[in-house]
């Protein structure tokens, strides 16, 4: 549902309005050139909007007055070559316009694009996916038809209303008077009328808003609704929201219909003040017959403009919210950067040292407290300890998806701020608890973007995960396609496929795993343990633990509690400490 | 596009039959209103050149405004009449629509999916109105002013009325074609969009494991070439509707060049006066305004008869679980009998359960246990008939549950799905969904043996607090624990829980199941669940695998059995630091 922005937005501030128009201006700036000449060819167009009735004029005081058939048909033709101009124009303009319009604002989509990629995870965490997805799509869209369409029409309409208003006081001043007295009476109507149609408009809305979510409840709970026998409420509750609704499109109707019968009125009074004068200035013979035709034609051009204007207010609010929300997204700095001047690891040892990290998403709920660690290259860790203890934002911290508040991340002793954020991606490989698929072919969802991965690599990793035989068995192999989500393999297909995906685009250095919780059956559970003993031989890695076979076959098991780590040791010393972990071990047989 | 979709909305205008006769009337008082100003007007000037007298002229200018106001007033008054038909219409389809998805079973709905059907009962009746108060409205008053119009015209000058006449209508027909140019254009924007739209929703959900393999930047440039696609759709779509949409306007002001013409070479020749000559000027605009409205009320009238044809479809779809024309009322309690039951996933799919032989006896707990997709779910929602087996038959004391009526089995069978299903509206209304009254007294008890009462207390209004869409304002256990007073408030019969506590802790978990088998005298329950916990004390367990029985039982001769239940049971020891961690 678009929530209705006019309305949402608050009151202007010049200042964020200033910068709104600065973020427009930077969008078309780099195409000036472009947008001048199209502007000057627009304002010619509009200026050609009060020929026809010139050119009429002329003909009905010259040649008809006169009886020249031939100077009629040079008018005549005249008249057909303003028209066939005023299409060829409009027509160029346009043209350039688009061309202009519309590569700009692919160049703001993309820089856009970029910039929400260049975030950092709390930022993912704050803004849900279609929020940004809206900013991307609809948003940018809603700036392309302000400036194709809204900003044309306001240029052309006004300059329309100058020109006719200057040609009708130069040709006739009198006839100009009288056929513009009604004009300010229009202003007045159309600004009443747009403050009713606003409102009612958003009545209307916000009534549809309430009747669509209510169906979307409803029928995605309909075997519910129908179980517990709750048709006949629901019912009788829909039609609640269905009435309300449609009562408030039938005032809104009403609103338009009484300005439009207004406006039919008043066009008309225009018509007969400019019939009554201008007859009897032509009786008098202070104006012709020409210009009281010609008038009857501009009183009629010069109403459009009122009208059209008005209408372009909402448009232009809207599109003003959209770029608001845009340049928003754009002031938001990721709190993750990389340095300007990055330091390089000649060759990755994995050696991962804490020194007194403090970490916390929320100001004063810390989740990690003055952790200090060292995990020699090629130690196997496996990390225990209840929801919430800070396992999964310790592993978070190794690959940089956050930085901590206090205390320092090195990486083979370096501080891993001061490494490029790629390359450090590259030899920290996190696989998340969830397996994550994308669309596309099981390649694809091996080497992601990376063409530069072979499809020997692609296929090795593969193997190395355990991932190969499952693949080899689908339809196409490593081209079968792949639903969104992965909805056409198994969760434990998923996690062999996330684990190859690991292996090829990071195939050394530390592999930071966050173990599924999920049932998956055990064939493939086993396929898994058997391809990490694998690949954990030959790499420093921190498994968040939650099989007891991963956590006695790791070297060290580190236990977290409230963001400390409260043990350290291999299984059998922990256990014979008769702590945490000892505790933990014992419970979980005690409870069966 | 389908015409189909009027016949659908046919017996929904039936009772304005009397709306549209007056609504004709006020059409064809406006649209002549509005043609036979510029006759007035024409007469006008020419009684001017005939130098008129003042007093004289003020008439004219009053009979102009006169007309101008029968005009407004006549089409406010068709305007509201149309509206008032369009809501009458879209409301009591709308309303017909919701009962007919009330009546639709799961793979009704799922055949459409929700999105759809939301859009049908949204978005479409949104061209139903426009049908109606756009195009009904406009192509009658368009048609009247087009045809008196070019009567007038006629009168005055034959050869200018239909040069004027072929002008408009070749304009009219351009417009119609160059319009599914344009259409097929506007397609490819949308296709396109879609596309960039899907890849941003798909890639940036999933960044942080891209952002984790460093990738932001070679899936720039995968969306930087579905951004330029789109951005060439668009221009293309631009640059042809900026050579086709001024078009008609081109084709009237070259008629008008031709009027301007032809017309001054005729008042040359004295056969129509410079009056007659200003009025055929004058209705080349008006006409051509109406020629405009009335391609654009075709689009409307097609555009609505498609929305129409998409909700009757709807409306024409019967479910396949529904009541039998000799439906029983009656329902009697003993055991639950599967004989032979097969499902399929789909028309001709392949089998999700099949040769499924089953007693439970009245008052008896059975437990369901297997691995995802073993068919658990699937075994369970055919008792409260939320699907139909495709072969064998379900009996509840001898009697097959598809000859009972399904108010009456659902009253007697409560069914707590796996997802908690919550609306948002109050707790209490949650509870007693679909009850008409409830006293308190049983809405508490029932939130005391689900264990929601502490929760209550949490709450800012207890009961009364209204929980977010889909619940979204309570836990999972609170949304779980609700779900299940929903059941155990109306006292069912049958009790089916599919996996129902999932997010619930181990030991309230414990505790709701004691609260279950203390109420249970005489009820019986068939429990689903991944954990073994759960079933273990009931009087019988079924473990399913690949949609097949293959071990039945209770817990201590299914362990002694040592096969996959014992398995099962084992791993789930061993995994019990997982519920050891929720546990903290």
């Amino acid at each position: 549902m678009t929530d209705d922005s006019s309305a949402t937005r608050s009151a202007p501030v010049r200042g964020q309005d200033a910068a709104l128009v600065a973020l427009l201006v930077s969008t078309m700036a780099p195409r000036w050139r472009i947008l001048a000449l199209a502007l000057i060819i627009l304002l010619a167009t509009a200026a050609l909007n009060a020929a026809p009735p010139a050119l009429m004029q002329q003909a009905i005081d010259g040649p008809i007055a006169r009886g020249d058939a031939d100077g009629l048909w040079i008018i005549a033709a005249l008249y057909g070559a303003v028209a066939l101009a005023m299409f060829a124009l409009q027509y160029v303009y346009t043209l350039l316009l688009q061309i202009a319009g519309q590569r700009a604002l692919a160049d703001l989509r993309m820089r856009l694009f970029e910039h929400i990629t260049r975030q950092d995870q709390g930022f993912f965490g704050r803004m849900p996916t279609g929020d940004l997805v809206t900013r991307l799509t609809s948003d940018v869209d809603t700036i392309n038809a302000l400036l194709s369409s809204s900003v044309v029409t306001i240029l052309v309409e006004s300059v329309t209303l100058l020109v006719i208003v200057g040609v009708m006081l130069v040709v006739n001043w009198r006839l100009a008077l009288l056929s513009l007295a009604v004009l300010p009476v229009l202003a007045l109507v159309t600004r009443f009328f747009r403050q009713r149609i606003r409102r009612s408009s958003t009545g209307e809305r916000t009534a549809l808003a309430r009747a669509s979510a209510f169906l979307s409840e409803r029928i995605a709970g309909m075997t519910v609704i129908q179980l517990f026998g709750a048709q006949r409420a629901s019912a009788a509750e829909f039609d609640g929201y269905n009435m309300a609704y449609r009562q408030a499109l039938l005032g809104l109707r009403r609103q338009s219909a009484l300005f439009l019968a207004s406006q039919e009125i008043l066009s008309s009074v225009g018509l007969a003040l400019v019939l009554y004068g201008g007859g009897q200035g032509v009786l008098a013979g202070w104006a012709t017959l020409g210009m009281l035709v010609a008038f009857v034609q501009y009183t009629e051009r010069a109403f459009q403009p009122i009208l059209r204007l008005g209408e372009q207010y909402n448009t232009v609010q809207i599109a003003l919210g959209a770029a608001e929300r845009i340049y928003a997204m754009l002031q938001t700095a990721p709190a993750v950067v990389a340095p300007p001047v990055p330091v390089t690891l000649p060759r990755v040892r994995g050696a991962i040292e804490l020194r007194h990290v403090s970490f916390s998403y929320v100001p004063e709920e810390p989740v990690l407290r003055d952790v200090s660690l060292r995990i020699p290259a090629g130690q196997n860790v496996a990390i225990v300890g209840a929801t919430g203890a800070g396992k999964s934002s310790l592993v978070a911290l190794l690959a940089r998806f956050y930085d901590p508040q206090q205390g320092q991340v090195l990486l083979d002793g370096v501080d891993i701020r001061r490494l490029d954020l790629s390359a450090l991606r590259r030899v920290v490989a996190v696989v998340p608890q969830d397996p994550i698929c994308l669309s596309g072919t099981i390649a694809h969802n091996i080497r992601l973007f990376r063409d530069d991965i072979s499809d020997v690599d692609v296929r090795r990793a593969a193997e190395l995960a355990n991932a190969a035989s499952f693949i080899e068995r689908l339809p196409g192999g490593y081209e079968f396609e792949v639903l969104p989500g992965g909805a056409n393999l198994s969760v434990g297909q998923r996690q062999l496929l996330a684990l190859a995906r690991a292996l090829a685009l990071s195939p050394e250095g530390v592999l930071a795993l966050d173990e599924a919780t999920s049932s998956i059956d055990s064939a493939t559970e086993r396929l898994i343990q058997q391809a990490l003993e694998r690949i954990l031989r030959t790499r420093t890695s921190v498994v968040i633990a939650h099989r007891l076979s991963t956590i006695r076959n790791a070297d060290r098991i580190l236990v977290l509690h409230r963001g400390k780590i409260v043990e350290d040791g291999d299984h059998e010393t922990l256990l014979m400490r008769g702590g945490f972990y000892a505790r933990l071990h014992r419970h979980q047989f005690a409870m069966h | 596009m389908k015409h189909s979709g009027i016949r659908f909305l046919l017996p929904y205008m039936a009772p304005y039959r009397r709306h549209l006769i007056v609504g004709t009337i006020y059409a064809l008082i406006s649209a002549a209103a509005s043609a036979f100003s510029p006759a007035l007007l024409g007469r006008a000037i020419d009684d001017v050149l005939a130098g008129i007298r003042a007093d004289q002229l003020m008439w004219y200018a009053v009979g102009l405004v006169t007309l101008a106001a029968t005009l407004a007033v006549f089409r406010y008054l068709l305007r509201m009449l149309t509206g008032q038909i369009a809501v009458g219409v879209s409301y009591r389809m709308s309303q017909d629509l919701f009962d007919r998805v009330l009546l639709f079973d799961q793979a009704a709905i799922q055949s459409y999916g929700v999105g759809e059907l939301l859009s049908r009962a949204s978005n479409d009746f949104i061209y139903i109105w426009r049908f109606y108060s756009a195009g009904f409205q406009m192509s009658m008053h368009a048609l009247f002013l087009l045809t008196i119009g070019t009567g007038l015209m006629a009168l005055t000058s034959p050869l200018l009325a239909i040069l004027v006449v072929v002008l408009l209508f070749a304009s009219l027909g351009a417009q119609v074609v160059l319009g599914r140019v344009l259409e097929r254009a506007f397609d490819k924007v949308q296709q396109r969009m879609a596309h960039l739209s899907a890849f941003a929703q798909e890639h940036l959900s999933a960044m942080r494991m891209l952002a984790a393999y460093a990738q932001e930047r070679p899936m720039a440039a995968a969306f930087q070439r579905r951004n330029d696609d789109y951005v060439r759709s668009n221009l293309d779509f631009a640059l042809r509707s900026a050579a086709i949409a001024p078009l008609p306007g081109l084709v009237v002001r070259l008629a008008a060049a031709l009027v301007l013409g032809v017309g001054g070479a005729l008042v040359i020749d004295g056969t129509i006066s410079v009056g007659q000559y200003v009025q055929f000027i004058v209705y080349l605009g008006l006409l051509s305004a109406a020629a405009q409205q009335l391609s654009q009320a075709y689009e409307r009238l097609q555009q609505g008869s498609a929305a129409a044809g998409r909700i009757g479809e709807v409306l024409r779809r019967r479910p396949r679980i529904a009541d039998a024309p000799d439906a029983i009322t009656q329902m009697s309690s003993g055991d639950i009998c599967f004989e032979s039951v097969g499902v399929r996933a789909s028309g001709d799919g392949p089998w999700i359960v099949r040769g499924i032989n089953l007693r439970v006896p009245a008052s008896a707990t059975l437990g369901v246990v297997g691995a995802t997709g073993a068919g658990k779910s699937t075994l369970l929602s055919l008792v409260g008939r939320v699907r139909d087996p495709d072969e064998g038959r379900i009996t509840v004391g001898g009697v097959d549950i598809r000859s009972i009526r399904l108010d009456t089995l659902r009253r007697y069978v409560a069914y707590v799905p796996q997802e908690p299903l919550l609306f948002s509206m109050s707790v209490r209304d949650n509870i007693t969904l679909g009850l008409t009254r409830a006293p308190d007294e049983l809405v508490h008890r029932a939130a005391s043996a689900a264990r929601l009462t502490n929760d209550l207390a949490q709450l800012p209004q207890g009961l009364a607090t209204i929980v977010g869409e889909r619940g979204a304002t309570l836990s999972g256990g609170q949304k779980q624990r609700t779900a299940i007073a929903r059941a155990l408030v109306r006292d069912p019969a049958i009790l089916l829980l599919d996996d129902t506590l999932s997010s619930v802790d181990t030991q309230t978990a414990a505790e709701i199941m004691r609260e279950l088998a203390a109420a249970r005298e005489g009820r019986t329950v068939l429990i689903v669940s991944q954990r073994m916990a759960a079933v273990r004390d009931a009087d019988q367990i079924i473990v399913l695998h690949d949609g097949r029985i293959v071990e039945q039982g209770d817990h201590q001769s299914l362990l002694a059995l040592n096969g996959r239940y014992a398995a099962m049971y084992r791993r789930e020891l061993r995994q019990a630091e997982e519920a050891e961690e929720s546990h903290e």
